[in-house]
């Protein structure tokens, strides 16, 4: 019971991460807390239901049109919306939230409000692995998770697009003196995020049923996940991904899983209290 | 505007908004009755958000506490008395434990710490059946005489609200968490206590917001969870910016529109909510004071006025 409940808290803790480091890394080179992200990645399911079952495509070619189509939804809410809250912190958290409305809302219009399944190739396949079995489903989330933070992590390291995100993270008017071009730095950002959005609902789509509310609960662990690794902080969000799947999970089967939330909550609580930084606050924000 | 001109100006809406309550026919009665409770519970909340600029998502949890409580104190055999006492203690007992918490945070921390707050709340009415039935809601005895009593008592709820914003913000309290929401170091430098201006700030929300939750409970006559969720605590704060934060009116403009737009519109929720998702940002976009600012901007730019 012990190691299921660990592998389940791994799995979740992938999805959890792969949401909290689109989330943190938008926070920081924006500073907005991006609640629409949940929209991003019901919509992103939808398309991708959509496009294997109505369409025909092959899956993993429709897996790919939504991941696109996700990345190109969240540059239309920074285009349309939050750019014009910069300069406002306390506007950014109403305009996500009212964002998060008009896109649930606008899945509940499309496609209604039944819940609907995003089956892959490998479906209902089972992994053996040293006595337990994993359902494929969950091997592909982590390897998912996996694969983006290692790509996002060459990314910000070791590519020029990176050091210009990293740098107006750090401090964008200086960035900007140096000819970081910023308008360019947040769009890449939250094209970034929408595409981690869209592996994220890739990932879970098929474990969880589609439907228009889908990620709204999976949301609010994401932003804890932003706050246990210091907002801003992209390697703080994946550590802390799999340390809160870990909790939440272990607590499902030793506390009770109808709080397993409350749980979560209780470890937010507990760093915003004792660590307002984050759990791996070094001397500055970083984003990688 | 000084003195009691506010006061009488409040009172003659308060008026309006009885008269107009009592003459409409009963879906239009139902609406704006909505509308006023609203009004209560977002006054609450322009308390700590409008004068404190502080963002808190958790004032449908309040709502929700006050609603809940005063239900089951009248399940229980309690007149409305006490279960309307045990309402506004409870709720805001529930903002004390949060302002201890969350006092310290500032800005978005404080934001998604409420949020969360009011995420637990919602688990806490679903789960805990025993106490809540949890998602089939509570059938909520009726307290008070008449239905015309609570057809008074509604719009009088809504006035009185309106006026214990504008005194509290002429009220030290008001002022200095005015000074908060202006500039939090500063206010601390020059002597403010603003851990405790936030607590006691918040405190307040959270006792209106329980009043509020009575009176819905009272005209509704049942109760469930989701009336009472995250989301909720949401629109209210849009409320409040939709109609201006910090502004007397505001509360009573943005619930007009939050509650009152979809439901006279009649729109199914999906399109309903898709609607209010769409005017808050454009409102937040468009006029940053909200719609009693737009009016005072609008006035700024006609000849003659003077402020």
């Amino acid at each position: 019971m012990l190691q299921q409940a660990l592998v389940n808290g791994v799995v979740l803790g992938a999805l959890f991460a792969l949401l909290g480091v689109g989330l943190t890394l938008v926070y920081g080179v924006m500073e907005v807390p991006n609640f629409a992200q949940a929209g991003v990645v019901t919509i992103g399911a939808y398309i991708m239901v959509t496009l294997h079952q109505s369409a025909r495509w092959p899956f993993y070619l429709a897996v790919a049109g939504g991941v696109l189509a996700a990345g190109a939804i969240s540059v239309a809410t920074e285009r349309f919306a939050y750019r014009y809250v910069r300069t406002r912190p306390l506007a950014a958290p109403a305009v996500a939230l009212g964002l998060l409305l008009i896109l649930d809302n606008s899945a509940l219009e499309l496609w209604g409000g039944d819940h609907v399944s995003l089956t892959p190739p490998y479906g209902a396949g089972l992994v053996q692995l040293g006595g337990m079995t994993i359902p494929a489903v969950g091997v592909a989330l982590v390897l998912t998770a996996a694969v983006s933070m290692l790509l996002l992590w060459l990314l910000l390291t070791r590519t020029g697009i990176g050091r210009a995100i990293r740098a107006v993270s750090q401090n964008a008017e200086a960035a900007a003196t140096l000819g970081i071009e910023l308008e360019r730095q947040y769009v890449t950002a939250f094209f970034i995020s929408g595409v981690l959005a869209g592996l994220a609902a890739f990932a879970y789509a098929p474990t969880y049923a589609v439907f228009p509310y889908m990620a709204d609960g999976v949301i609010f662990n994401g932003f804890v996940v932003v706050i246990l690794g210091g907002l801003g902080n992209v390697w703080g969000a994946a550590v802390g991904g799999i340390l809160l799947g870990l909790v939440e999970s272990l607590s499902a089967v030793y506390v009770s899983a109808a709080y397993q939330t409350v749980i979560g909550f209780v470890v937010l609580l507990a760093v915003i209290v004792l660590r307002p930084a984050g759990l791996f606050a070094g001397t500055a924000r970083r984003v990688a | 505007m000084k003195g009691a001109w506010p006061y009488v100006g409040i009172a003659v809406v308060t008026l309006a908004m009885w008269a107009l309550l009592v003459s409409v026919n009963a879906f239009y009665a139902g609406v704006l009755a909505s509308i006023l409770i609203w009004t209560v519970a977002t006054s609450g909340l322009n308390v700590i958000a409008g004068l404190g600029g502080y963002p808190s998502l958790v004032q449908g949890a309040f709502y929700g506490i006050g609603a809940y409580a005063s239900a089951l104190a009248l399940i229980h055999g309690q007149n409305l008395w006490v279960a309307t006492l045990l309402a506004v203690v409870s709720a805001g007992l529930a903002g004390l434990l949060i302002g201890l918490v969350f006092a310290r945070t500032r800005g978005q921390y404080f934001g998604m710490g409420t949020l969360f707050f009011g995420v637990v709340v919602a688990l806490v009415l679903t789960n805990w059946t025993g106490l809540t039935q949890g998602p089939l809601g509570l059938m909520v005895p009726f307290g008070f005489a008449t239905n015309d009593q609570l057809d008074w008592i509604v719009p009088l709820s809504a006035g009185a609200s309106l006026a214990l914003v504008q005194a509290l913000g002429t009220s030290r309290l008001g002022l200095r968490l005015v000074t908060v929401r202006a500039d939090e170091d500063l206010a601390e430098h020059i002597g403010v206590p603003t851990a405790r201006t936030k607590l006691a700030g918040l405190v307040i929300s959270a006792m209106i917001g329980g009043f509020a939750g009575m009176l819905i409970a009272q005209y509704n006559g049942t109760i469930s969870p989701d009336l009472f969720d995250q989301t909720v605590g949401f629109v209210m704060f849009v409320a409040v910016a939709v109609g201006g934060a910090g502004r007397v009116l505001g509360p009573l403009v943005g619930s007009a529109f939050i509650v009152g737009v979809p439901d006279v519109l009649n729109l199914p929720s999906g399109i309903g909510l898709l609607v209010v998702g769409v005017i808050f940002v454009v409102i937040v976009i468009v006029v940053p004071d909200g719609l009693m600012g737009g009016v005072d901007a609008i006035r700024r730019r006609l000849p003659g006025f003077r402020a």
